[in-house]
């Protein structure tokens, strides 16, 4: 076959052009997935619990180790649930205003109370979890289960686990009543 | 279907030099310019989504997800998160736990006032940014300040104005540059570090911005979110360091779209050029090409000649374009956020050569059609 200089400089434009693009192909990384931990069949109440109080006048005399009844909205930032952990927040539902209440249909996230000060949301919500064996949260969401979801009523009954603070209290729960939306 | 032989296409290539050369300049420039468009955005990209680091979890103040400059962290925070959250990266039992402030402020160099991105640090800061690494001079202590490579590019100065030794005025005291770092690939390459407690009474505030940790092997960001829920007075939100960043990328969508938009109207100028000029190429040629259909050659065969001829043409200053752009890469564009390098990487380089070679081919077929539509007899009696 017959070649001239002239071709050979015509394929290698032609190789440079096809070959001078590969790039290294990027590295990944995986998460690594959690087993996930089954909620307590008991946990959930068909029937009201008794003599639930608001979440306001708990926090004025509960101390670690005691039990509580406590009345509620879920709700408290734009995502009052733990993804992955058994865990939201609860919203005192005297005093405290959510966009819903107010009638305004246009906050896409009415649960955050984002018409409150931080200081009165901190003082009238608290922590309800759902812990293990380890007295740690369990593995699990609670969000959409049995009816939980932002802004729906629920009664809680539980153990006081942690008080830091008069702003803080976390209610490892037992026993929960959806009322409703 | 008999074909032309390559050598045919290949030999028309010199048969008129300058034609060719003004073809290739074209495709050269085209290329040059959306591999440059694509280096912009690359760079930008990579810069946001790279500053992340893949197990680091940032909590800002809540409310303030969007933006760690706005965001407040009470000062005693760090020590707490340090103590109550599992699963934090250790390394000889110090935590990778980073309290930090990010504020603009408003830098007197040479009598001119310039904003520049500070980021006030403790030892902490280098555990949860592994990227950062300092590559002259030492870590700042009191009154002294750290500057990345981009620092200069940010501030629109020459890099030696931050050379180690010499200062700059923030808030008409003297500040002097002890080293200079670099983080390739991430936002903090355009920052200006200094320790954390030094900004705190500069800037007169008693907060921290945010605080960046690293989360071990095992451990999940869940565990994070938890503890600010758990931690209600603190009033926190935590974030994935990464997705902090990728907000910010989708805040700047418009700027790639326009680089985007520019480019390609310029490509689709050229292509509509690149059509004009091969038309005009080929009709200079209609006579021999008609000589080669009464040869016995089919229509197809001429036009695959042709678009042989294109593509090569297209080749050559597609290289040629792409090989002016080649020293751009790695150097500082400076933006409103703060600065980044551009990344003339594989993929930017493959769009523009790609793009190159749909000018040849998208610019040959139409007028190689129009020239062999023509009546053989007319054709061979064509001026």
């Amino acid at each position: 076959m017959r070649s001239s200089p002239l071709n050979l400089v015509a394929l290698a434009l032609a190789l440079a052009l096809v070959g001078g693009c590969s790039e290294s192909a990027p590295t990944t990384t995986s998460e690594t997935p959690s087993e996930k931990a089954a909620l307590p069949a008991e946990l959930f109440a068909a029937a009201s619990l008794a003599g639930a109080e608001d979440i306001g006048a708990a926090k004025e005399h509960a101390t670690v180790g005691t039990e509580l009844t406590v009345r509620g909205r879920i709700g408290g930032s734009k995502e009052p649930f733990v993804s992955g952990r058994a865990a939201l927040t609860l919203v005192t539902m005297e005093g405290l205003t959510s966009c819903k209440d107010l009638g305004e249909d246009h906050c896409p996230t009415p649960w955050d109370y984002c018409c409150e000060t931080r200081e009165q949301l901190v003082r009238n919500t608290l922590t309800v979890q759902v812990t293990g064996p380890d007295g740690r949260p369990l593995r699990a969401s609670l969000e959409g289960v049995h009816g939980l979801e932002p802004l729906a009523v629920v009664e809680v009954h539980g153990t006081v686990s942690s008080r830091p603070n008069a702003d803080v209290l976390v209610l490892d729960a037992d026993r929960i009543h959806v009322v409703g939306p | 279907m008999k074909l032309l032989p390559w050598d045919y296409g290949v030999r028309n290539l010199l048969r008129a030099p300058g034609r060719t050369a003004l073809g290739a300049g074209g495709v050269a420039l085209v290329t040059a310019l959306l591999v440059t468009a694509a280096a912009f955005v690359r760079g930008m990209n990579g810069s946001l989504a790279e500053t992340g680091g893949l197990r680091n979890v940032i909590l800002l103040g809540a409310g303030s997800e969007d933006s760690v400059e706005r965001s407040e962290v009470k000062a005693g925070v760090a020590g707490i998160v340090a103590a109550s959250v599992p699963g934090i990266e250790e390394r000889l039992g110090v935590p990778y736990v980073s309290p930090e402030i990010n504020v603009a402020l408003v830098v007197n160099v040479d009598g001119q006032e310039r904003q520049a991105s500070f980021r006030g640090v403790t030892d902490a800061a280098y555990l949860v940014h592994p990227q950062v690494r300092i590559v002259e001079g030492r870590a700042p202590r009191a009154g002294e300040l750290l500057v990345g490579r981009f620092a200069a590019a940010r501030l629109d100065v020459p890099d030696e104005r931050l050379a180690v030794g010499r200062s700059v005025d923030i808030d008409g005291r003297p500040w002097t540059i002890a080293g200079r770092f670099e983080a390739p690939g991430t936002v903090l390459d355009a920052e200006i570090w200094c320790d954390a407690q030094e900004l705190r009474v500069a800037t007169r505030r008693e907060t921290l911005s945010g605080i960046v940790l690293t989360l071990a092997d095992d451990a999940q960001t869940d565990d994070l979110d938890l503890f600010t829920k758990q931690r209600l007075d603190l009033e926190l939100v935590a974030l994935p360091e990464r997705g902090y960043y990728a907000r910010l990328h989708d805040f700047l969508a418009p700027v790639r779209a326009m680089v985007w938009t520019t480019a390609l109207l310029v490509a689709g100028a050229a292509l509509l050029g690149g059509i004009d000029t091969m038309h005009a190429s080929f009709a200079a040629r209609i006579r021999e090409l008609a000589t080669l259909r009464a040869l016995g050659f089919a229509n197809g065969a001429i036009a695959l000649s042709l678009v042989q001829e294109a593509l090569l043409t297209a080749a050559l200053g597609a290289l040629v374009g792409a090989a002016c752009v080649l020293p751009l890469d790695g150097l500082a564009v400076r933006v409103s956020m703060g600065a980044f390098g551009l990344r003339v990487d594989g993929t930017a380089l493959a769009l523009g050569l790609g793009a190159a070679c749909g000018v040849g081919l998208l610019g040959s077929l139409p007028a190689a059609w129009r020239c062999l539509r023509m009546e053989l007899v007319a054709a061979l009696r064509a001026d």
